[in-house]
Parts: C-alpha cells; sequence; structure tokens
C-alpha cells in the first residue's frame, strides 16, 4: 500500500514538473511572439525569441523549392539567411546569401550594406562591378524589360510627334533610337549573362579545381574565397564551374548557390 | 685607303688645272701620313671599297670655344639600289674631361639620285649627330668609334679625333656671368639660394641670347621654392627652346664698359641627401653685325661666357638628440609674438600673433598647436590664421583668456635645428602681459562649455536587422515590374515604334506637310481667335472671326469680308457641316455686318457666341 502511494506521489510529481517545464516553455513562446514586429513571419518570431538556430532552418526550409514565391520574397527570405550566418560568426558565407538577396532586390539598401559589411569582415574587396556591370545590376529582369519596351514606345511617341507635327519634332524620333541603348543595355545585358546559375566559393581556404570530379585527381587550381563563377553542370556532390574559360569541377561544399 | 681618298679629292675638285699642283701638294701629304703623321682628325674617311656603305666620322669642328656647340658628325652612305642596312652606332669612349650626349634617334637623312650611263643611281645618306661636352679648356683626343651597317662593323676615324677647346677671350670682355656663393653643404629640409648674375656689353645689340643652365629643373631630391622679386621680370630664353622669368637689373659697369645684366634667383629645400649637381652654364650671345643695313643685317659671330660647375652636399638632420617636439624646422630663426589688444574682458577675443623669421624652411613645419600645450590651458584657441612667407611667417592666433585671473600670454616654444651649431634648439617666445577684467556673470564655468577631447569616432557599421514582415504584408514591398512584359515583347515594342513612326509619318503626311505654315496656322487658328475676341470693337471681331475662317479653310482673311454663308470649295464643304451651324455664322455675320456698316452697335455679337460657333465649326470638320 505505502509502495503504491510513493508511486503515485512520484508520477504526481513527474507531471508537475512536465507542467511547469511545459509552461515555462509556452510563456517564453508568448513572450517571444510579443517581441516580434506586428504581421512578422515565423522564421522572424523565431528570431525575435532568441530561437536563430531555428530561424535559420525555418528560413532556409522556405527557400527550399520556393520558386513560386515573388522574387521580393525570396530576397527578403535570403537577406534574414545572410543575417544569421553573420550573426552566428560567418561572414564569408553571409556575403554569399546577401549576394543572393541583391540579385532578386538589387537596389534594396540594407542587403547592400550587409553583403559591403560581410565583405569586410570576410577579408573580402568591396564588391566592384564596372559602370555598365553596376546599371546592368541596377535593374531585375523584369524592371530591364519594362525599361527595354519604354525605349520601343518612347520611339513610336517621338515618332508620332514627328509624323502629326513635322518640323522640330522630326528630331525627336533619332533622339531616341540614339537613347535606346541606355534602354535596352540592362535587358541585353541579362541576356547575355543568362539565367544561368552562378556559385561564390565560401570555403576560406578557396574550391579547389579539378578536370574530373575526383579528389583523387590532379588538382588544376583554386577559385579564391568570395570569387563568383558559372554554374555549368551538377553532380551530387560536385559542381562544374567555369575558370577563365576551362571548365573545372569543385567540390560543392566549398561553393554557394546565388539563385534563389 | 689612300688611293681612294686622293680619287675622291681629285675628283672634286674636278679642273685638271687645278687638280695637278693640288694632285702633286696631296701625294706629298699622303706621302707624310704613311710616312707616320696622323691625318687630320676632321678628314672623312671614306669606306673601303667592296664594303656596303660608306661611314664618315668627324668632328663639327676641330676648334672650339668653351660653351660652343661641338659635334661628332656619323654620316653613313648606303646605295638605296640594294636593300639598305640598319645601322647601329657603338658604345661610345670614355675620354677624361669629356661628356657625349645621347645620339639623334635615327639620325636625319637624306636621299639623292644621279644619272650614271643612262641609269638612275640612288644614295641614301644618315647623318648623326652625338654632342661633346667638355669640361673646360684643353685638348682632348676622341678615340674612333664603331659603327656597325647591316651587321657590318666600320671603325671610323682611323686615328683619334683631335679637339681643342680654348677660353673665349674676347667673350670675357663683352659677356659675363657669375654666381653668388652657396653653401658648400645644406641639411635636409634647409633652403637655399643660387643666384646667376649675366650682361653683355650694352653697346652691342643682341641678335641671339641664351642662357644654357642644363640643371635648371632636372635637379633630383629637390624642391623649388617660391622666391620673392623685385624689378623688371623678362622672359629670358634659357637652354635653347624655353623661357624664364628673370630680373632685369640696373646697368652695371665694370671696366669702365657699361653692361645690359639680368638676374635669375631662385630658392630650393633639398629633400633628401645626397649632392646636389649644377653642371657648366654658359651665357651664349651673339650681337647684330654691323655690316648690311639696318634691316638687312647679318649675324656675327656668337660669344660664350662659361660659368664652372659647382655643387651642394645635402647631409640629413642628425637623429642623435632629435628631440619628441621637434616637427621639421631646420634653419636660424627668430621668433617674436605681439598682441595688439592686451587689455580685455574674460571671454573676449585677444589677436596674438607669432612672427618666425630668418633663413629657414619657414613654409614647411606646422603651426605651435597652443591647445596641446598645458600652459595655455587658462586660454581656449578660437581660430588660427597662418601666413606663410619666403622669409617670414605670420601665425595668428584668437585666444580668449578663460578667467580674469590671467596675467600673462605664455612663451611659445618651438623646436628648430639650428644650422649654425648643427644643434636642436628651442625658441621660446617672450611672455607678454595681459590683463583680463572680470565681468558681471563671467565668473562660472568655462563659457564655452568643458574642453573635452574630441575624438573623431567613424561611424558605426553595424549589421543591419532582419526583414520581419513577409514581402506580401509590407515587408519589402512587392513591385508591378517584378514580372516583365518578356523580351519579346520589349522587341516587338520596339519594332512597332521604328515601323509605327514610318507609317504615321506617311499616313499623316498624305494631305502635306504639318510643319508648313499653313498646317501651323490652320491649327493655331482657335487659339488666335481666342486672342481676337478679347476685344468689343466688331470690326475687330470681325477681323478675329474672318482671320479663324481664313486659317481654317486655307484661305485669304479678305475673302471672308461680306461673305454672308460658309461657301463651298476653299479646302472646305459646307454641306457637310450641320445646318444649324450654318445658320449661325450667317447671323453672325449679319449681326457684324449691322454693327459694322449700319451703325447698330447693340447687335454686335456676344465674343461667347463667335467662340462657340469656332468651336463648333472646329469640331464639324471645317
Amino acid at each position: 500500500m505505502v509502495r503504491m502511494a510513493w508511486i503515485d506521489l512520484r508520477v504526481w510529481l513527474l507531471a508537475v514538473a512536465v507542467s511547469l517545464a511545459l509552461g515555462t516553455t509556452g510563456l517564453a513562446q508568448t513572450a517571444g511572439v510579443g517581441a516580434a514586429e506586428e504581421g512578422a513571419g515565423e522564421g522572424s518570431v523565431r528570431w525575435r525569441a532568441g530561437d536563430h538556430e531555428g530561424a535559420l532552418q525555418f528560413w532556409e526550409s522556405k527557400l527550399e523549392g520556393a520558386a513560386e514565391l515573388p522574387s521580393r520574397e525570396r530576397a527578403r527570405l535570403a537577406y534574414n539567411v545572410g543575417v544569421a550566418h553573420h550573426t552566428a560568426g560567418e561572414p564569408l558565407r553571409a556575403a554569399a546569401w546577401f549576394e543572393s538577396s541583391l540579385r532578386l532586390a538589387p537596389r534594396w539598401d540594407d542587403a547592400k550594406a550587409n553583403r559591403d559589411l560581410a565583405r569586410a569582415d570576410a577579408g573580402l574587396d568591396p564588391k566592384d562591378m564596372g559602370l555598365v556591370g553596376g546599371f546592368v545590376r541596377f535593374f531585375t529582369r523584369g524592371e530591364a524589360e519594362w525599361l527595354a519596351l519604354l525605349g520601343g514606345l518612347l520611339v513610336l511617341l517621338a515618332g508620332a510627334f514627328d509624323a502629326f507635327r513635322g518640323g522640330g519634332w522630326g528630331r525627336g524620333p533619332w533622339l531616341a533610337i540614339l537613347l535606346l541603348p541606355f534602354f535596352w543595355t540592362p535587358l541585353l545585358g541579362h541576356i547575355f549573362q543568362g539565367e544561368s546559375e552562378a556559385v561564390m566559393v565560401i570555403d576560406e581556404d578557396g574550391a579547389a579545381l579539378y578536370g574530373t570530379p575526383d579528389t583523387g585527381r590532379e588538382r588544376l587550381g583554386k577559385l579564391n574565397q568570395g570569387a563568383e563563377s558559372l554554374v555549368l553542370d551538377r553532380l551530387p556532390g560536385w559542381v562544374k564551374v567555369l575558370d577563365r574559360g576551362e571548365e573545372r569541377w569543385t567540390d560543392e561544399d566549398s561553393v554557394l548557390s546565388l539563385m534563389r | 685607303m689612300t688611293s681612294i681618298y686622293l680619287h675622291k679629292t681629285f675628283c672634286t675638285l674636278g679642273r685638271a688645272a687645278v687638280a695637278i699642283p693640288l694632285f702633286l701638294g696631296m701625294a706629298l701629304a699622303v706621302l707624310a701620313a704613311t710616312a707616320g703623321a696622323a691625318p687630320s682628325s676632321t678628314a672623312p674617311i671614306a669606306a673601303q671599297s667592296g664594303q656596303l656603305a660608306k661611314v664618315e666620322v668627324s668632328l663639327t669642328s676641330g676648334l672650339s670655344k668653351v660653351g660652343e656647340p661641338v659635334a661628332i658628325r656619323v654620316s653613313v652612305t648606303q646605295n638605296s639600289g640594294r636593300q639598305a642596312g640598319a645601322v647601329k652606332l657603338g658604345i661610345l669612349p670614355e675620354v677624361e674631361g669629356l661628356e657625349f650626349g645621347r645620339p639623334q634617334s635615327g639620325g636625319r637623312r637624306s636621299y639623292t639620285s644621279q644619272d650614271s650611263r643612262g641609269r638612275v643611281v640612288s644614295t641614301v645618306t644618315s647623318t648623326y649627330l652625338i654632342e661633346v661636352i667638355p669640361s673646360g679648356p684643353g685638348e682632348y683626343l676622341i678615340p674612333p668609334i664603331s659603327v656597325t651597317v647591316g651587321g657590318e662593323v666600320y671603325v671610323r676615324p682611323v686615328s683619334a679625333m683631335d679637339l681643342r677647346v680654348v677660353e673665349d677671350l674676347a667673350a670675357s670682355d663683352l659677356l659675363f656671368l657669375e654666381r653668388a656663393d652657396v653653401p658648400k653643404r645644406v641639411f635636409e629640409g634647409e633652403p637655399y639660394t643660387v643666384e646667376l648674375d649675366w650682361g653683355w656689353d650694352s653697346a652691342l645689340e643682341a641678335a641671339s641670347l641664351n642662357l644654357r643652365i642644363p640643371w635648371y629643373g632636372r635637379q633630383d631630391g629637390v624642391v623649388e621654392l617660391e622666391t620673392p622679386t623685385a624689378g623688371q621680370l623678362y622672359d629670358f630664353p634659357v637652354s635653347g627652346n624655353q623661357r624664364i622669368s628673370v630680373v632685369g637689373l640696373p646697368d652695371t659697369t665694370r671696366d669702365g664698359r657699361k653692361f645690359r645684366t639680368f638676374r635669375l634667383r631662385r630658392r630650393y629645400v633639398a629633400t633628401r641627401a645626397g649632392t646636389v649637381d649644377f653642371s657648366r652654364s654658359i651665357f651664349e650671345f651673339t650681337p647684330q653685325s654691323e655690316r648690311g643695313s639696318r634691316f638687312i643685317r647679318g649675324r656675327g659671330r656668337a660669344y660664350y661666357r662659361p660659368l664652372d660647375p659647382f655643387s651642394i652636399e645635402v647631409v640629413p638632420v642628425p637623429e642623435e638628440g632629435r628631440p619628441i617636439e621637434w616637427t621639421g624646422a631646420v634653419g636660424k630663426f627668430e621668433a617674436s609674438r605681439e598682441a595688439l589688444r592686451r587689455d580685455v574682458d574674460a571671454g573676449e577675443p585677444i589677436d596674438f600673433e607669432l612672427t618666425y623669421s630668418g633663413m629657414g624652411n619657414l613654409e614647411f613645419f606646422p603651426a605651435p598647436d597652443l591647445s596641446r600645450m598645458p600652459a595655455f590651458d587658462g586660454f581656449r584657441v578660437l581660430g588660427v590664421d597662418d601666413e606663410k612667407g619666403a622669409y617670414e611667417r605670420v601665425i595668428k592666433y584668437d585666444l580668449v583668456p578663460l578667467s580674469a585671473s590671467a596675467d600673462e600670454i605664455p612663451g611659445v616654444p618651438l623646436t628648430v635645428f639650428d644650422t649654425e651649431s648643427e644643434t636642436f634648439v628651442e625658441l621660446t617666445t617672450e611672455p607678454l602681459e595681459i590683463r583680463v577684467r572680470k565681468v558681471a556673470g563671467a565668473d562660472g564655468p568655462d563659457p564655452f562649455g568643458e574642453k573635452v577631447e574630441e575624438e573623431e569616432q567613424p561611424p558605426a557599421i553595424v549589421l543591419r536587422d532582419i526583414a520581419a514582415r513577409p514581402s506580401d504584408q509590407g515587408g519589402t514591398g512587392g513591385s508591378f515590374f517584378e514580372r516583365g512584359p518578356g523580351a519579346g515583347s520589349a522587341l516587338a515594342a520596339l519594332f512597332l515604334g521604328l515601323v509605327g513612326w514610318r507609317v504615321l509619318r506617311r499616313v499623316a503626311r498624305a494631305n502635306g506637310d504639318p510643319a508648313s505654315a499653313e498646317a501651323r496656322r490652320r491649327r493655331g487658328a482657335l487659339r488666335s481667335l481666342e486672342r481676337g475676341l478679347g476685344s468689343s470693337d466688331p470690326k475687330e471681331l470681325s477681323v478675329a472671326l474672318e482671320t479663324f475662317l481664313a486659317a481654317r479653310t486655307g484661305t485669304e482673311p479678305a475673302e471672308w469680308i461680306g461673305q454672308g454663308a460658309l461657301p463651298e470649295g476653299a479646302g472646305m464643304n459646307p454641306a457637310e457641316l450641320p445646318q444649324e451651324l450654318q445658320a449661325d455664322y450667317a447671323q453672325i455675320r449679319q449681326d457684324l455686318d449691322a454693327a459694322i456698316f449700319g451703325g447698330q452697335a447693340s447687335r454686335t455679337p456676344d465674343p461667347a457666341r463667335i467662340r462657340s460657333f469656332a468651336r463648333a465649326a472646329t469640331a464639324g470638320g471645317l
């Protein structure tokens, strides 16, 4: 009898302890929800609650197969992943995530600032894309298409003025044609860059390059940390990249895709 | 070779009557030469027979005056019928007391052609000049030099060239060129002045002048400083092809002659240890020839007045005994201080002036920073004005005594490397007595606030926060332009723009040029009518209406005077206009005519009525 009572007491004590533990967790979660902004996503709520690892996993999982999401949302998720990695002391990896975010939202100041900071923390030079490259990357592919369309419409509009008014308006269409490089450069830049995937080297020692996907073969060089390259092909654990015009294989873990 | 030389000389003379005695003379000379006498160094040596080219090496002059240009002339003549070989000059010999300039790249080329028994023979002659710079008067022997032509080596002339350089004695009477003393040794950062005076007999009129100062502007480790000048400035020709600013001095008298005199004065500071070399300077003067008319005068001989080379040794400022406070001041300075107003109220600024004068790098050390000196804790420095001059530097401070207890401006120390004693000395100004009056309300803490050591902090760059809200909830915002119309659509729009422009142009211009005066008048008819309707005078209203109708129909306004109905033709079809519009026009016309010609002013139509008709007519296709 006494033994049964002792078992019952232990069960009760265990139940109380579990209840207390669950209650505490629930309170913490409630407090976390309360600290996040109104309308914040689930990952952000976890982040605000201090669950950085959970938030990172959530954002990364959201990005997996997120092709149907708007590009701005994908940019936001990639940006948040970058913040999480930088906070975790991985600036090189964070720089790659910020870069992929900027490819989706090229004029996002926060992403730009964080990318520059992450690159600096990783010991990389500031990103310099040159005048034309910078102009091309200033627009997304969609915006570049609209801009090119606008160029055509501008020619039509100026042509209409020339047709119906003549005189000095006759210079309008030619001026519009002269301006066409401005309207078309971003789109042509995107077309020539293609939609092919790019990767960035996130291994501090650089990415070793091989002629075939076999680490037993001779190493043919390396891509330095922070270097970007086009992806030509993939195999499980391997990525075929372009190095100074030569096709090379590198370990998948030493690079991070910039396409999200 | 001797026989060739004789043959050449003989052919050059070309006249048998003269040739025979000369031939004999030359034969004697050749005999003498073969007996051991050296041939003239200026004599050209022809190429040996069978060789590809004729190479001649000679001095432009075997006798020259100090300063007179002299050069080695290398002349290579090749038959252009065969492929001309490349010419390469060998390494020039080293001759004590002589320097050689760089040979002209490519040389100067001349071509000649002559008819040789019906065959045109062309030759090309390349001439190179190598400047010879003697160090002074004397006799110099220049060994033969090697010339490679088309891979074949020629050593010319066969014996050394003899150059005799003599003083230009006449020039020493007519010209002078001298320099003021310069220090033999200076320290890094210590300024020094180079001063050259030159001139010529004022009785002579100059045909050409040239001051050759090869060192000017070509010294390494030297910075030219601003040099104060007084007097008339002239642009004087220097080193042949440039001009520099020099000072013209009053005529000077030397040995009873009056000389026109000029002065070149430049201040320099050496920035590194070593030797600053001043190579030989030469004043070259050519007077106008006395012969000929005023306008057609030849040039006389040139005179050269050299100035011997000199140098200045630059030594580093010693490290030993160098105080921490030393900020680079080098020279022999004096320091003084002054304040225009020394009796001030507390909080009022004092214009405190520090003056450094003397010979030294006054421009090159930072002004003393009073705010870092503990002796000036009772003052606040509001501003510094630094005026740098060649021989004087004035630093003005706006000093504010912070309390009435201040009774003097402390002495200001400056550590200077004294070039005379070659030690570091501290140059401190005398304290300056002041009186600061206490004013009401001035007691208490520093009126300018606590003196805080301002440290510039770089702006903090921190990681920006996460974007918490999804974009569909306004987090980072969506964009209409996110999904583009497609590159094909853009291309189609461009095609449409280009083709549409041409099509529209063709369609629109089927009825004439839209930019013609008539078309513009038609388009502007309503605006023109609006301006005319501002008046209530029936005549002006009538003119405005007629002008409108003429513009719209491509007719003249006069054709509409007295026109009671809208006529057919003239670019319009009244039958297509509504009947009401026709009636309206007839009524307006009648009213206007009655008002103008019938004197019935009350029938003057309202401008709004005319406007209404005009708009309706325009819309109706008038």
